[in-house]
């Protein structure tokens, strides 16, 4: 039986034992990037849906939620000014956090952008809003801006900004832990209903016509696959929600897990989900893995860049923040 | 030199820190809570607020337990002082591209699948009603509108095991119900 300080210690290593925030930053400037893809789509959508002729009023959603919650819509007359500043905020925050300038802040305004503008009308959301939200506030209270940021470049020559490179982990093992949690509950939620245990989910799932993405008809309209993608769908999120875990599996998994979703993200169109799951997988790999890899495509770009006929101390200092982060190490 | 920074922490922030993991693990596990027990509903009430307040409730219930099995579009059907009609089609995410998917598709889907079609959400429909009235004004400027009805059009998919329904197959063969009618000069 494990005694009770044995426990203490496995949960202090693995919550508190530092360890190098490469990860959790190269995972801040791709969650902000997708942010920003979805930002962007989002500023069509302005008169539809959060400007004060959008579908759903202000007013309606005012009286079907009177109690407090985050929303800066409710403190302000609808209004297109307002949406726009809204907006405006909200980019300069992504653009902040994508380049890790002054991070924390930039992700809680972030946050409070993204929320205000989700709660505006909340009917129109599903599980990827959700996940931006959940890991978003995660992130803030990350290391995320401990590298690989503006913000560890301005470190070396003014005090205020030095954070150290090792930091503990509790942020980056809470999302991991959501992320299993996102998949094993899903399966919990599947086994209440018939289809997914008859093998049958798949097919209807493809033949709603509102989320079909290309045609795979030969594929899909063979009953013994549709039966094993609806079994296989089941098994594959069992084991990301738990196998992952286990270091001779964790590698395998997120190979696969990826298959699974760029396979849902080719024949179903599930906006953002996909993409978001898969972004969230790579939190799975180990700051040593990171970091080989941002060696290779740092070290490829600086070879691009040292090929580029410009002024050459502009080219020294272009160098020296894309190698930065690695000569302190 | 950023080595040289103290990576160490203290125990109180610790303490602290710990008990922020346990709110978290508390967020997650709500779902599966017996919230009608008294222990649970006292503790998750601070839970509840937070929740609320950013909205972050958790099901995670992608296609389950069953995935939908009825493909659904709306129209709104206006009637003008003249006699004349005009007709305004709600976005539908299966005549979009994949870039308008994204946009706005799949927010129009949510919605119109999940929420104006449903009557439990009555509250929305004379918001929505009046949205087609004005998407509509542009081509019926001039016009007088009286009444604005809403319609539903579904189409259930044929049980499996009754009527397989091959992938590249679109039933144009929909059901339509007026659900709601809203007398705009009322």
């Amino acid at each position: 039986m494990i005694s009770y300080n044995k426990l203490l210690i496995s949960w202090d290593k693995f919550f508190f034992e530092p360890s190098p925030t490469v990860s959790i930053a190269l995972f801040r400037i791709c969650w902000s990037f997708l942010i920003a893809i979805y930002f962007l789509l989002d500023l069509q959508n302005i008169n539809e849906f959060y400007g004060p002729h959008a579908l759903i009023s202000l007013q309606t959603v005012k009286e079907q939620f009177p109690f407090a919650h985050l929303n800066i819509f409710h403190s302000f007359k609808s209004s297109y000014e307002m949406v726009y500043a809204l907006m405006t905020v909200y980019g300069i925050s992504i653009l902040c956090a994508f380049f890790g300038f002054y991070t924390r802040t930039s992700l809680v305004v972030m946050f409070i952008c993204m929320t205000s503008i989700h709660q505006r009308n909340i009917w129109l959301l599903s599980s990827s809003e959700l996940l931006l939200r959940t890991i978003t506030i995660y992130l803030v209270c990350s290391p995320c801006g401990h590298a690989l940021s503006i913000d560890s470049l301005l470190g070396r020559k003014f005090k205020s900004f030095k954070r150290p490179r090792d930091w503990a982990p509790w942020a980056l093992r809470l999302i991991q832990i959501q992320i299993s949690v996102v998949y094993l509950w899903t399966v919990w939620h599947k086994l209440k209903g018939n289809d997914w245990f008859d093998g049958s989910a798949v097919y209807y799932a493809t033949r709603l016509e509102s989320m079909k993405s290309f045609y795979f008809s030969p594929m899909l309209d063979s009953k013994l696959f549709l039966k094993l993608a609806t079994w296989g769908t089941l098994v594959t999120e069992v084991a990301l929600g738990t196998l992952i875990w286990v270091k001779e599996f964790r590698k395998p998994l997120i190979v696969i897990g990826i298959a699974f979703h760029l396979g849902i993200e080719l024949t179903m169109s599930i906006p953002f989900f996909e993409i978001i799951m898969i972004s969230l997988l790579m939190l799975y790999l180990t700051p040593l893995e990171v970091r080989v890899f941002s060696q290779s495509v740092i070290g490829k770009l600086s070879g691009m860049v040292n090929e580029v006929q410009i002024y050459p101390k502009l080219k020294t200092r272009i160098l020296w923040m894309m190698r930065g982060h690695y000569v302190e190490n | 030199m950023a080595f040289s920074l103290d990576v160490s922490m203290k125990k109180t922030h610790k303490i602290l820190i710990t008990g922020f993991i346990f709110f978290n693990f508390l967020i997650m596990a709500r779902v599966h809570m017996p919230l009608n027990e008294k222990f649970f509903s006292t503790l998750y009430r601070p839970v509840d607020t937070y929740l609320s307040f950013f909205s972050l409730y958790q099901d995670w219930m992608m296609f389950a337990p069953n995935p939908g099995k009825v493909n659904i579009f709306m129209t709104a059907d206006v009637e003008f002082s003249d006699g004349t009609q005009g007709t305004y089609k709600f976005p539908d995410p299966t005549e979009m591209s994949i870039y308008e998917k994204y946009s706005s598709g799949e927010k129009f889907r949510k919605i119109i699948s999940e929420g104006i079609r449903k009557d439990s959400n009555q509250f929305m429909w004379q918001d929505t009603a009046k949205f087609a009235l004005r998407q509509l004004r542009s081509e019926s400027f001039s016009k007088i509108p009286i009444k604005v009805h809403l319609n539903r059009h579904w189409d259930e998919i044929p049980n499996i095991k009754k009527k397989f329904r091959s992938h590249h197959i679109v039933n144009n063969q929909y059901v339509k119900y007026t659900f709601y009618t809203y007398e705009v000069l009322k």
